[in-house]
């Protein structure tokens, strides 16, 4: 990044009309977001015909905070009401809504705020940095390699089901099987439709979540009269806490950060795995992880520095070799060729001016959102203060309407309704619901990497520990199952050895 | 027989259950599907995942039989099952109805179920929430949700 190209850039943003339209995309994103059903492709397809009466920066910098704020959008509903806005914010739910249902929504959203901007800024100072290096690096990942890192990732399920694992991994491999329902994409072939065409599609991810994690909450809720009566005493508004407490996370938001970009890099991934994975990651290495799941700041700073990282990540591969990461970014590209700019190996050279300021805005989106985020958290969270049962008739709305207009396609909101049922059995059974979303969510990622990776390797899995990369994945992957095990054997071995020493 | 029926068993048997009817269903399906030689087969994944959860589903009803499974405790199951019925109900008549009718009324009777008992404000909640999302979404954002009836 020259000088000059810096001071152009600059210039570009500061056109005042600019920055209107990127502070208004950043509000529109936000509520998109939060809205389920909606997310940031949706977003950004919204918005696409409007960038073709603006200059290309004006263009760029809208679609950027639009990108870049959806994402953030859909984690305040999921701190409020239990219903993750997008995919991505599955996880933050899982410590986000406890922290604000015990009266702390100020500072939930506190949380969430600063590390979504954290992440953003740490994916965009990657990719200002080593976008070409880190896009080869990305080109060595095959069917093989992307099959360990799914394996891997899948030892998130261990780590939400602290308790009964045998409950957790059931529901995974339930979440697995979900997800191969429909028209194999390989093959053509039907699997488990039973003849009947709604399912061909498969199911929506959309449904599922609000089923397992709305819905079911509004019916465990009419199960308990007295709680559905309350009002909740809740704080209000935006807080941020101290800076002795950010640095103390210092490792997690570092973490989350990596997780987040790595993954946005790699194409088809995303940013829900990356979520889930940050957050499996740091309940696993916390000092806290008794916490996790109860409302534990650590996990709301894991999950939101890597779906938020995951933006400059996805950014990678897209300007430097033309791959689009995700579909918001395919939507993105499509954008950036309409204003006859071509991202690939030759974006840099041709239009240096035009790539710093797409660095510039990146950055500029997630200051913005910040901003735009700390008054919005004002409203949202006042709508805690309502009593609980009319939040959960809202809820209920939601619901109806985010589960049909995915597809517009009524079965997705039947399947809500039964995930909901199954939901709220599942919680009386104390199964956690969160191995079934993270089994679906990879399972699509999973079957294909598995059986691309058998086809390629003449279908005989040896093969895969050719790769070194995927040797190191599943070094890790069996270090990570087995190092309970381990620690508690050795923890009580050296128990035994001291009572023996005491004794003596 | 107490030790037999928790909630551990009971889940355990119904997983396993589906898991064993998913099993034999891919079976069948199978042989109906043409693989190239050299090719993963369409059901190789969901199978070795179906006898993962049998599996799986079995030791969940020994762990069931050896401590017991979850208390229920005290619930208000006859309000659960209104609220399941009301949402059932919605879905079955959104497209019929139209999500402006259905939605409010849905909203109004879930609140019921939950026990709140001002009508008035519950009645502006339910056309409120209603209303504005379905002006955000089908306005806004150009989605199409089922209107009212001949509209």
């Amino acid at each position: 990044m020259s000088f000059d190209a810096l001071s152009i850039a600059l210039g570009m943003l500061g056109d005042p009309l600019t920055i209107a339209i990127m502070i208004l995309a950043t509000m529109l994103g936000i509520v998109i977001g939060a809205l389920p059903g909606l997310g940031t492709v949706t977003a950004l397809a919204m918005v696409l015909p409007f960038t073709f009466v603006l200059t290309a920066p004006q263009a760029i910098g809208m679609l950027l905070a639009i990108y870049v704020s959806s994402v953030f959008g859909g984690s305040v509903p999921a701190v409020l009401i239990n219903v993750p806005g997008t995919p991505q914010s599955a996880a933050t739910s899982f410590d986000g809504y406890p922290m604000a249902q015990r009266g702390r929504a100020n500072e939930a959203l506190g949380w969430v705020t600063v590390a979504s901007t954290i992440g953003g800024i740490f994916s965009t100072i990657v990719l200002i940095f080593a976008a070409p290096q880190l896009a080869a690096v990305a080109l060595e990942f095959g069917s093989v390699e992307t099959f360990a890192l799914i394996v891997f990732s899948l030892t998130t399920i261990a780590w939400v089901s602290v308790g009964n694992p045998v409950k957790g991994l059931l529901a995974g491999i339930v979440g697995l099987v979900l997800s191969s329902v429909g028209v194999d994409e390989m093959s053509g072939a039907e699997r488990f439709t039973f003849g009947n065409f709604s399912l061909s599609a498969g199911f929506h991810v959309v449904p599922i979540l609000i089923g397992l994690f709305a819905l079911s909450e509004v019916f465990a809720s009419a199960g308990s009269r007295l709680q559905s009566l309350e009002k909740l005493k809740v704080k209000t508004g935006f807080k941020v806490a101290p800076l002795a407490t950010w640095l103390s996370l210092k490792k997690t938001v570092l973490r989350g950060s990596v997780i987040g970009t790595f993954l946005g890099i790699l194409p088809g991934v995303g940013a829900t795995a990356a979520s889930l994975i940050s957050y499996a990651q740091a309940s696993a290495g916390s000092p806290n992880k008794e916490n996790f799941g109860k409302g534990e700041p650590e996990g709301l700073v894991a999950s939101e520095t890597a779906n938020n990282a995951v933006t400059g990540g996805a950014l990678v591969p897209t300007l430097s070799l033309g791959i689009p990461g995700d579909a918001a970014t395919a939507v993105m590209m499509g954008a950036l060729i309409i204003h006859g700019i071509t991202p690939g190996v030759h974006l840099f050279n041709r239009n240096p001016d035009l790539v710093t300021f797409i660095f510039i805005a990146l950055l500029a989106a997630n200051i913005m959102m910040l901003v735009v985020a700390a008054f919005a958290s004002h409203v949202f969270s006042r709508v805690l203060r309502l009593p609980h049962a009319l939040i959960m008739g809202g809820v209920v709305a939601l619901s109806l309407a985010g589960s049909y207009v995915i597809r517009t396609n009524i079965m997705d909101v039947w399947v809500a309704v039964i995930a909901g049922i199954v939901g709220v059995l599942l919680r009386f059974a104390n199964v956690p619901a969160a191995p079934i979303v993270i089994g679906f969510i990879l399972g699509p990622a999973l079957e294909t990497s598995l059986r691309q990776a058998l086809i390629l390797n003449g279908m005989n899995p040896v093969r895969f520990l050719e790769s070194p990369i995927a040797c190191a994945f599943f070094a890790i992957t069996l270090a990570v199952v087995f190092w309970p095990l381990v620690s508690k054997r050795v923890g009580r071995r050296r128990a035994r050895n001291a009572q023996e020493r005491t004794r003596s | 027989m107490r030790r037999l029926a928790n909630s551990d068993t009971i889940l355990g048997m119904a997983v396993g259950l589906v898991g064993a009817v998913l099993l034999a269903s891919s079976y069948r399906q199978n042989a109906s599907v043409f693989v190239l030689p050299g090719d993963a087969p369409p059901f190789l994944v969901p199978q070795l995942l179906l006898y993962a959860m049998i599996g799986l589903s079995l030791l969940l009803v020994v762990q069931g039989l050896r401590r017991g499974g979850v208390p229920a405790g005290r619930k208000r199951w006859g309000a659960i099952l209104g609220v399941v019925v009301v949402l059932a109900a919605a879905t079955a008549l959104m497209q019929t109805l139209g999500y402006l009718v259905v939605g409010p009324v849905a909203v109004f009777l879930t609140c019921l179920f939950l026990g709140y008992r001002n009508h008035l404000l519950n009645a502006a909640v339910a056309v409120g929430a209603a209303g504005l999302l379905y002006a955000m979404l089908t306005w806004l954002a150009g989605l199409p949700l089922p209107s009212v009836p001949a509209v």
